[in-house]
């Protein structure tokens, strides 16, 4: 059922708008001054659909339109001014103060109802746009494979990240992680089957990870995390068991089970002054340290000079 | 709680006329469009009953705000006060004692005290009647 907030001092007035409207299946909250009209409606789990009288003690039906108009933006609530108020100037006024209709009293019950559906109607219209909106938002940052954070999403959450541990002083740190022999899976199992790879390493990741770090779909069978508030040495320990879950079962598949390993190279901002670009080429090289160590295994960038040489090395075959 | 006089009322629409009769005081349809009350309410009877027990309590507490606003020379106070009134008497369907109340606001508004102070008497002898009218038409049932 739908919530309506009726605002009026006049009871007499109030309990002929509840009775009318619980019969038209409405749910209705009865208020009986401006103030607690405005207060009602600005919460976030506020009704969406109300009726106000103009003249009321505290806050005018006008000023409880501004109010609402200012505070609450996220989702539309349709207001509609019922007063006996009935000029032109007074039916202007109204509406420029952000009601979006206006009936003058006494009301007529058949006129009421169909004043208050066509709100409902309009308010079904924003819930589908928003909807809409939402959906293509999440399409254009998640990747449709994995449902993970698509690159440019990543990308971002780790500039943003990088931006708050300057302020925090605090340190956050990155892991590029890449299925060892992917190929040779698409190869021999067939693409399905890889893509059942990478939507199962997607998920063990997910659920390896705490749920204040990110998890991305850097490219191909690569993935990115970031770790928020998390030392190079806790990282790498977090890498090792996010490699563990990922390795520690075969992963069923179409054309049966596969078993898999991943090399991860972790990259750490614990001076503060990298920027997203550094740390991608710091935890790329890293990553190729554990490539060129032997794969199924994790690397710590910047520390490690021989890793950084193993990375050259392995880059200039 | 009002259903007692649920019965009452259905007569009373059937004729036009309360089913009280004394000579001493107006007849209630005098004051009251009650078959205009009803569509409204969607022939609602409980809700037509509650809904005067309420104006019997509602209605004097705005006019003593009415007189208390206009004994303080507070305009705005009256056309607000006036205002309710209005809106409370045409939601009932009384007619011309919403008319009066609307011509109250109207003289509050333009500062016009010697209407205003006209316009009051008219409206006291209104809202008098139907007060009455209305109490006789309550006891009626007791």
């Amino acid at each position: 059922m739908t919530r309506i907030l009726i605002a009026d001092d006049d009871t007499v007035s109030l309990r002929m708008l509840q009775r009318t409207l619980e019969r038209a299946d409405f749910t209705v909250i009865s208020v009986s001054n401006g103030a607690e009209a405005a207060e009602q409606l600005c919460r976030s789990n506020g009704p969406r659909l109300a009726l106000l009288d103009w003249e009321m003690p505290e806050l005018d039906g006008p000023e409880v339109c501004r109010q609402v108009r200012k505070l609450r933006s996220l989702r539309h609530v349709h207001l509609v001014l019922l007063s006996s108020k009935g000029s032109k100037d007074d039916i202007v006024e109204g509406l420029e103060s952000g009601a979006d209709d206006y009936l003058i009293k006494p009301f007529d019950a058949g006129e009421l109802k169909a004043r208050l559906h066509t709100g409902l109607r309009i308010l079904r219209l924003e819930d589908s746009l928003l909807e809409a909106r939402e959906e293509m938002h999440y399409k254009a940052t998640h990747d449709s494979l994995t449902l993970l954070l698509n690159r440019g999403a990543i990308f971002e959450v780790l500039g943003m990240e990088l931006v708050r541990s300057r302020r925090d002083r605090s340190c956050t740190t990155v892991a590029l992680g890449d299925l060892d022999h992917f190929k040779q899976i698409n190869d021999t199992y067939g693409h399905p089957a890889g893509d059942e790879v990478l939507r199962e390493v997607g998920r063990r990741m997910l659920s390896s990870v705490r749920p204040c770090d990110f998890v991305g779909r850097y490219g191909g069978e690569e993935f990115l995390i970031v770790m928020v508030h998390s030392s190079a040495s806790q990282a790498l320990k977090r890498a090792e068991e996010i490699r563990n879950a990922i390795c520690d079962r075969p992963i069923h598949t179409p054309n049966g089970l596969i078993s898999i390993s991943i090399s991860i190279g972790v990259c750490s901002s614990d001076s503060n002054t990298l920027k997203v670009e550094e740390m991608l080429n710091e935890v790329d090289r890293a990553l190729y340290a554990a490539k060129a160590a032997g794969r199924n295994c994790c690397r710590l960038g910047s520390d490690f000079d021989e890793a950084k040489q193993a990375c050259l090395e392995a880059r200039s075959l | 709680m009002h259903r007692r006089n649920v019965t009452l009322w259905k007569g009373f629409r059937k004729k036009r006329r309360p089913v009280i009769e004394d000579s001493k005081y107006m007849p209630l349809d005098q004051f009251l469009n009650l078959p205009e009350l009803l569509s409204r309410v969607e022939n609602d009877y409980e809700l037509v009953d509650e809904l005067l027990h309420l104006f019997q309590i509602e209605f004097p507490r705005f006019r003593q705000m009415l007189r208390a606003e206009l004994a303080c020379q507070r305009l705005v106070g009256v056309e607000k006060a006036a205002h309710t009134l209005k809106g409370m008497l045409a939601n009932l369907s009384v007619e011309t004692g919403a008319s009066v109340a609307a011509k109250i606001e109207a003289a509050a508004h333009a500062r016009d005290i010697g209407t205003l102070t006209q316009e009051l008497a008219t409206f006291d002898r209104e809202a008098d009647g139907l007060l009455d009218a209305l109490a006789v038409f309550v006891a009626g049932v007791r």
